[in-house]
């Protein structure tokens, strides 16, 4: 197992460079830099710009710059955002723990519904009760995620139960009591965790539902019931172990999709998490948070990723890691 | 897991009590509890927080407003995150917008309802008369928000600041005189008179040095000599400044900033501006600038009544003016917006590295034949882009500046093209082209078809490319459009040159005057798009244009200079280097409890006079 984990860390760092190398070559290829836009306006002089270019690092050579950038962020230095001109991993931090919030609880939320009612789903098949759960599942698979945000932005809005979008109050926070605060900050969370984890949960509990449909029809599962064990044991001590497997890896993909499965409700709830200030930075051509952004979630992916082969190994006995 | 669900459930209840206990929990109630001061003795409340020491000797005396009442946190949605609190090297309008007046203010103001100039920080300023000497008065008794006094050492550091090489800032080519004998840049000499008084002698004339200077937002001195001269001035007053370093010259302070999410201001305790009774202001207790993402969740915050005031959009008119009597707020017509919208040919006839020509010189040909422009611009239905575009907010425009323009806008001297195909087939026919089969085609029988490219980013722009496609096909023109992202399109305006057509649009600088449209105008001017940075002028009229401009910014008179500006807008409009489309009407909505309201087309269009504004009653939340 220690061979296992090492083995993925020795692989760390040669896909970085190749992540990082490519993500600067496509910035590099993209017409125009940061500054650019700025060059419409009739009263911004070229000295203007290139004093600009020169100031953020903007000259040179595709090969010349990413040596650059990679002589500095080897000694952990990633530079200033154009946008911000702010160190670039303040920034990210503060918005990551943004992110891992909403991410998080919608994990909770997403895993909570998806493995009871895809177990009772696959349990009473054909019934009611599996009938109500798939349509669930169907029309949390079919509606896109950014339409079910804005529909839940809309029932904010006309109902005025829930902030139509942010994390916080931008209003009286500073006059909000820690209580106070910690309430806001949930207040705002509901809406956009709800939607995030109901869509991921439809795809869960139909896996969930599918497994458990498979067990229940294999032969250990007779002998257990022809042993004499009860409905319950035999349900939840034998058909469940086993069934709940192939959801462990995915459980651990989902650990990855932390940081990029939430993007587009960011943008529509305006929840100033990390997948927005990424998307943004994109798009304006910031290059510096770009980079690191690029560098985080890839780092995300692949602990995701060794999560989930190690909580395989650790509940199905027969997988070994070397 | 399952506790988690409930944990979630719970915390939703919890919630929904938390934000009614926020409501009945909130303040600004504005009661005043006998407070020493001013302010307490004139009923209009009481300021939290309080004004320190007296207003200054010198203090600006607004006896045009409303007297208001104190109190209250005036509430502004704004799309963009500031990238820092340096007000001189500041150049995006995210961050200009929020600092440019409510937070720093300048030595000569602008007053973008009036749209004319008015003191600021200096009382006055004299002119010699050969227009090389300009000395400016601060206003007497002047403080920093920290208490400590503004003196001219604060604006000579400032302009030190500007015209330094290691700090890149836009202000510089504001000043810019030449070059000096041994090549580098050459600007106006600041001496120094008094405290309160200074002399720039520049080397030239120049017709808004005034305005120059206004736009020099100076900062203290005492405060940031050090890092300018340590080299770190590029570094100073960025969003990582703790607040209380912030000092700043306008009617509020920055108190509180989170990244997109919002900019919290508080009172100036040391502003120098008085209403007619002596009541300092500005009335308003906090100012928040509340960060949204698009004007979709702008718009939502105004009509959940989280933010006060709002710009409106031309498709978004008509549904918040429904909702305006029941919500308690207004929605106030400002008439034709600055920003303007045009079609340009690209009739530059060089080569590029290659040898090759920008455009085929058969294309070339047609765009650079006034006729054939002039048919175009009596072929496109400008009240249909406004009806079908604009949701029939904006009017026709023939000018190459918008209506809005009160001072400059050469109304009914310019040519007009109504929509007329007639007119455009028979300037073509003359012009040698011909239709046949339904499609147009030149004296050399070639057939006529051309690309217009615009911003993607734009769905207005494009929805009006779509119009003018069809209007075009009536005349057998197949005009085929490109939109590309907008760093595409300024690379093919500024280096490739590879476009024949493009629509785009001009917004305005303040002041909105023809001098800063220099760079367009002029033959030489590098936004003079449709031929840039011309060695001589290549046409006539461009040559007429260039002189024009330089008696424009000679003179000191506005009725002198508004006969050149007329005869170069007249010149525009009759050679139709870019064809002017269409601009749209500009509005705005705010709540109907504030006082001294009065929004401008020139943004900020409702909060230019921040200082000034005022809760009539108690907002209530």
């Amino acid at each position: 197992m220690w061979t296992f984990i090492a083995r993925r860390l020795l692989a760390i760092p040669p896909l970085l460079l190749a992540v990082t190398f490519l993500t600067y070559c496509l910035l590099y290829a993209a017409p125009g830099d940061y500054f650019t836009r700025l060059a419409e306006d009739p009263q911004v002089t070229e000295e203007y710009l290139s004093a600009l270019r020169a100031k953020y690092g903007l000259e040179g050579g595709l090969f010349g710059r990413y040596w650059a950038w990679l002589i500095n962020a080897i000694q952990l230095d990633f530079g200033d955002s154009f946008r911000f001109d702010l160190p670039v991993f303040d920034l990210i931090a503060e918005r990551l723990s943004n992110t891992l919030l909403l991410t998080g609880s919608a994990l909770i939320i997403a895993w909570g519904l998806a493995l009871p009612l895809g177990v009772m789903a696959g349990v009473n098949q054909g019934k009611w009760l599996d009938k109500g759960a798939s349509f669930i599942s169907f029309v949390g698979l079919s509606i896109p995620r950014v339409f079910f945000a804005l529909l839940m932005v809309m029932f904010a809005a006309v109902t005025e139960w829930f902030p139509v979008g942010g994390m916080r109050d931008q209003i009286y926070w500073d006059d909000f009591t820690p209580w106070e605060q910690v309430v806001d900050v949930a207040h705002h969370l509901v809406l956009p965790a709800i939607v995030i984890g109901t869509t991921s949960m439809a795809g869960y509990m139909r896996q969930m539902r599918a497994e458990m449909v498979e067990t229940l029809s294999k032969d250990f599962v007779r002998t257990a019931r022809a042993k004499g064990l009860s409905k319950r044991q035999v349900i939840y001590k034998h058909a469940f172990g086993n069934a709940v497997n192939p959801l462990i890896t995915l459980f651990g993909y989902s650990l990855a999709a932390l940081l990029t499965g939430s993007f587009l409700v960011e943008v529509v709830f305006a929840w100033p998490g990390l997948a927005r200030l990424t998307v943004d930075a994109v798009f304006a051509q910031d290059e510096p948070l770009v980079m690191a952004a690029v560098l985080v979630a890839t780092l995300m992916l692949v602990a995701g990723n060794t999560i989930a082969d190690l909580l395989l190994a650790f509940v199905d006995p027969r997988i070994r890691l070397e | 897991m399952r506790s988690g669900f409930r944990w979630m459930l719970s915390a939703t209840l919890v919630a929904g009590l938390g934000t009614m206990v926020g409501c009945s929990g909130s303040k600004d109630g504005g009661e005043k509890t006998g407070t020493a001061g001013k302010a307490a003795t004139t009923g209009i409340g009481t300021p939290k927080p309080a004004f320190e020491g007296d207003a200054p000797k010198g203090a600006y005396v607004h006896d045009d407003i409303d007297v208001g009442k104190y109190g209250g946190t005036f509430v502004i949605g704004t799309t963009g995150n500031p990238k820092g609190f340096n007000p001189l090297i500041a150049n995006e309008s995210s961050t200009t917008e929020i600092l440019f007046g409510p937070v720093f203010q300048s030595c000569w103001h602008y007053n973008n309802a009036k749209q004319e100039e008015e003191p600021g920080l200096c009382e006055k300023y004299v002119r010699s008369d050969d227009g090389l000497s300009y000395t400016f008065t601060l206003r007497e008794g002047l403080r920093w928000s920290d208490g400590s006094p503004m003196t001219t050492d604060d604006f000579e550091f400032s302009y030190k600041v500007v015209i330094d090489e290691g700090v890149p800032n836009s202000l510089k080519s504001l000043f810019r005189q030449g070059d000096t004998e041994d090549g580098k840049p050459r600007y106006p000499i600041f001496e120094k008179v008094d405290d309160r008084t200074f002399t720039f002698k520049l080397f030239e004339k120049n017709v808004l040095f005034h305005g120059a200077v206004g736009s020099i937002y100076a900062i203290p001195k005492a405060k940031w000599q050090k890092a300018f001269e340590a080299g770190e001035f590029n570094k100073a007053l960025s969003l990582q400044t703790p607040p209380k370093d912030i000092v700043s010259s306008g009617p509020f302070v920055v108190a509180d900033f989170k990244t997109e999410e919002r900019i919290v201001l508080k009172r100036n305790p040391h502003y120098w501006k008085v209403d007619r009774d002596g009541n300092r202001l500005p009335y308003l207790d906090r100012v928040i600038f509340v960060i949204v993402p698009d004007f979709n969740t702008s718009m939502l915050k105004f009509r959940q009544g989280e933010t006060d005031v709002l710009d409106v959009r031309p498709e978004d008119y008509e549904a918040l003016k429904k909702k305006a009597d029941a919500d308690g707020y207004a929605v106030h017509d400002l008439g034709p917006a600055f920003n303007t919208n045009y079609l340009m040919f690209n009739l530059d006839d060089r080569n590029d590295k290659e040898g090759n020509p920008y455009v085929e010189p058969m294309k070339q040909g047609w765009f650079r034949n006034v006729a054939f422009r002039k048919a175009v611009s009596h072929a496109i239905d400008r009240d249909g882009i406004v009806r079908t575009v604009l949701s029939g907010r904006g009017e026709p425009l023939w000018a190459f500046t918008s209506p809005a323009n009160k001072k400059w806008y050469p109304e009914g001297k310019v040519t007009k093209y109504p929509y007329d195909l007639e007119a455009s087939r028979k300037l073509l026919a003359e012009a040698g082209f011909a239709e046949k089969d339904g499609a147009l085609h030149d004296a050399a029988g070639n057939r006529v078809e051309f690309t217009i490219i615009t911003n993607s980013e734009n769905s207005t722009r494009i929805a009006m490319l779509n119009v003018i496609k069809d209007d075009l096909k009536k005349l057998g023109i197949t005009a085929n459009i490109r939109p590309v992202p907008f760093n595409d399109l300024v690379t093919s305006l500024r280096d490739t040159r590879n476009f024949e057509a493009v629509l785009l649009g001009w917004g305005t600088g303040i002041p909105p005057d023809p001098a800063q449209s220099k760079n367009i105008l002029l033959s030489s001017g590098r936004s003079h798009a449709w031929y840039p940075e011309q060695k001589k002028p290549v046409t006539d009229w461009e040559a007429r244009m260039d002189e024009l401009v330089k008696l424009n910014t000679g003179a000191f008179e506005h009725a002198e200079r508004r006969k050149y500006s007329d005869e170069i807008y007249q010149i525009f409009a009759d050679k139709l280097p870019q064809i002017m489309l269409v601009v749209g009407a500009d509005a705005v909505a705010a709540r109907n409890n504030i006082g001294n309201l009065k929004p401008a087309p020139l943004r900020p269009k409702t909060y230019w006079n921040i200082e000034t504004l005022f809760f009539k009653t108690p907002k209530k939340r």
